[in-house]
């Protein structure tokens, strides 16, 4: 179809030379692209500290998830145990095959069960890890490069995320940022943005939780709010 | 683009007269108009941040044929393919190839404006192959084997005892008598149904809603989540996505996400804003083993650079149909095209032709809202003037419309045909008048004053009361 993507490219440039706009200087494009300069960044996202910590929690809740805050990673398995309780589920819960998380001492809390290969059995509550969390809007991050997988989040009813507090951002843009320090292909297959539970408002426009998500998303924020 | 958009008039008749459609129709107010508003108000930039995103969007159209090639090379670099095609029959070529060579069986797609406007769905049935849509309104109109009748929200005109037959008909194998009265059920019935479609499915499809230059990424926003499990389920991956949607960089891409789920629900940020670069690479636990993106022309390289070049910074939002009173009235079906409302009335004469969609530009109230809430500052009532421009031009339109136009502007060219004329009619309208108001013209006329009074003129003409009181011409 290289005949097509020809016979496209070379109607456009006809059309675009009419245009002031247009530049035939490739360099000046390119340079646009190497800047990759953010534009406005909303007043809200640029928090530091315990405010940081402050608006991701309150954007969050906002999105219709929760939070619960725990000290250190030691604390997360009482920390899904009592979330199950309050939510009058049994405790047993699907973790994602991330040493991280299926290293904790998780004698004193939900039986767990290490989420294999087969999607077809993740269906109830999954314990994932973010990447990051964004302030801005109460998002957590995910990365197909993480052990995590997206998957394990999206296939459950109920989906517990811990997310370090020191990988708290105020806007997008840092996320992005932080990304690229990884050099050329930085970009890993996904990376994707997660801003409370799965919805729908395709009936009657009436938004309802749990569409082909999670209907409830609860987030364990592990540790102090980072200094700067 | 085959549109059936010819009958507007017919058709939005009879939507006025359809009960359950207004009763659906009727909840756009408290529901788009309302949350969107909320959004803006409580981002004190946002209208500094739409400058900025039409801005990108205007930098990015202005060497489209730059960013286009950045874009493929990057996408080939992570890994990827980028397939072009000039319209939907070819789009649908490449895709059914695709899927073929794939060995694909079991297809799911994601929700997709651009695959309904190159009917993808009859040129994979055409190849043997049937694609199950996933995003619950598309879901339910492919089970109705209705178009969507709005850009987010397909299945808009439906109210919940329509969609429970719906499933009723078409989940047989579900017991009959179950409970299906409240949404929820409704909701959990199709996550149940579609579950088993996702685990199966060995090809997905998907939209985008921008791609990056910089990265080779396409963007894809969504809210129930079926987008992404249709990208990470299947073996394979493809997007099917316009020309138009480049944007240089992923900074670029962020300003307009912070303008969409705004505009078009009234979400801070959808629930899912995903950025898919190349297949899963070897480290790499879930993803698609390939990834191939299809840009389609389709008329959008004939609209670039010309009166209607504004239309191609749309984002696909919905903003304009939710404002619009025209939409309001009579909903998305009647303008028998997959984009409706304001911006259906520029995109869908651009796509299939001014004489296959003349009525739609000239549904209007001219009133503005559309322009008015367009994230990116789309001009939509000057680009539906144009149309009509052209409309006129072409021969197209009713007769008493175009014989009334050619009279007034004779009328209009000659000054003193122009000062007699109207001197006349003010002294008609004054005689039909009661008490300063008209309450029924006659004739042709007599629509005008249905639901409304007509104020009575002055009695004489502007002009001659310049002259009157001794203005100067």
């Amino acid at each position: 179809m290289s005949e097509a993507r020809e016979a496209i490219l070379d109607k456009l440039r006809k059309r675009l030379e009419a245009m002031p706009e247009h530049s035939r200087d490739a360099a000046s494009v390119d340079a646009r692209i190497a800047r990759h300069a953010a534009n406005l960044v909303p007043e809200r996202a640029t928090v530091s500290g315990v405010a940081l910590v402050a608006r991701f929690e309150d954007m969050l809740k906002k999105a219709a998830a929760t939070l619960a805050r725990v000290e250190t990673r030691d604390d997360i398995p009482a920390a899904v145990a009592d979330y199950l309780r309050s939510q009058n589920l049994p405790p047993r819960a699907f973790v994602a095959p991330d040493a991280a998380l299926t290293g904790l001492d998780w004698s004193a809390a939900p039986t767990l069960e290490i989420s294999g290969d087969d999607p077809a059995e993740v269906e109830g509550v999954t314990v994932t890890s973010a990447i990051a969390g964004v302030a801005e809007t109460g998002t957590v991050v995910m990365s197909s490069a993480d052990p995590s997988r997206m998957r394990n989040h999206l296939l459950a009813e109920t989906s517990i995320v811990v997310l370090s507090s020191n990988t708290l951002v105020g806007a997008y843009e840092e996320v992005w940022a932080r990304l690229r320090k990884s050099g050329e292909g930085f970009m890993p297959r996904a990376i994707n943005l997660i801003t409370g539970p799965s919805r729908t408002g395709d009936i009657e426009q009436v938004i309802e939780l749990g569409a082909h998500g999670p209907a409830r998303v609860h987030v364990i924020l592990v540790g102090e709010a980072p200094l700067s | 683009m085959k549109v059936a958009s010819r009958n507007f008039a017919e058709t939005a008749a009879l939507a006025l007269k359809d009960q359950q459609l207004q009763k659906a129709l009727g909840v756009i107010q408290e529901g788009f108009v309302a949350k969107r508003a909320e959004a803006r108000a409580a981002l004190p930039e946002f209208d500094r941040l739409k400058a900025e995103g039409k801005a990108v969007k205007e930098h990015a159209l202005a060497h489209l044929d730059h960013y286009l090639e950045r874009f493929e090379a990057n996408v080939t670099a992570s890994g990827g393919h980028v397939h072009w095609a000039r319209d939907g029959v070819e789009a649908g070529a490449i895709v059914a190839r695709i899927a073929k060579e794939a060995g694909a069986r079991r297809i799911i797609k994601g929700k997709s404006m651009v695959t309904e406007e190159a009917h993808l769905n009859q040129s994979l049935a055409a190849a043997g192959l049937e694609a199950v849509e996933t995003d619950l309104g598309d879901y339910i109109m492919q089970l109705r084997d209705e178009p969507p009748s709005h850009l987010i929200m397909p299945a808009l005109h439906l109210v919940r005892g329509e969609i429970a037959e719906t499933f009723r008909e078409h989940h047989a194998e579900l017991a009959p008598d179950r409970p299906l009265a409240d949404r929820q059920a409704l909701i959990k019935e199709a996550r149940k149904v579609l579950r088993q479609k996702f685990l199966a499915a060995d090809l997905g499809i998907t939209g985008a809603n921008f791609l990056v230059a910089e990265t080779g990424t396409v963007v894809l926003v969504t809210n129930e989540g079926n987008g992404d499990l249709t990208t990470i389920l299947p073996k394979t991956h493809i997007v099917v996505t316009g020309i138009e949607k480049v944007v240089p960089t992923l900074e670029d891409a962020t300003t307009l996400i912070r303008l969409l789920a705004r505009s078009a629900t009234g979400q801070e940020i959808s629930a899912y804003t995903s950025f898919f670069t190349g297949p899963k690479r070897a480290h790499e636990p879930d993803g698609p083993e390939a990834f191939h993106v299809v840009l389609l022309d389709n008329g959008r390289s004939d609209l670039v650079g010309g009166e209607f070049h504004e239309m191609m910074r749309c984002i696909r939002c919905g903003a304009c149909l939710n404002h619009c009173p025209v939409y309001a009235a009579v909903g998305g079906h009647a303008y028998g095209s997959v984009y409706s409302g304001p911006m259906g009335a520029v995109l869908t004469p651009g796509f299939a032709g001014i004489d296959q969609a003349s009525p739609l530009p000239e549904a209007s109230t001219a009133c503005g809202r559309c322009a008015e809430v367009c994230p990116v500052g789309i001009p939509i009532p000057d680009l539906m003037r144009h149309w009509r421009t052209r409309a006129f031009d072409d021969g197209l339109g009713p007769w008493p419309i175009r014989f009334g136009l050619k009279a007034w502007a004779a009328m209009a060219k000659r000054p003193w045909l122009y000062r007699v004329g109207t001197a006349l009619a003010a002294r008609l309208l004054r005689l039909l008048s009661k008490g300063g108001w008209i309450i029924r013209l006659p004739g042709p006329f007599k629509a005008w004053t249905v639901h409304r009074d007509m104020a009575a003129p002055a009695g004489r003409t502007f002009q001659a009361q310049w002259r009157a009181r001794g203005g100067r011409r």
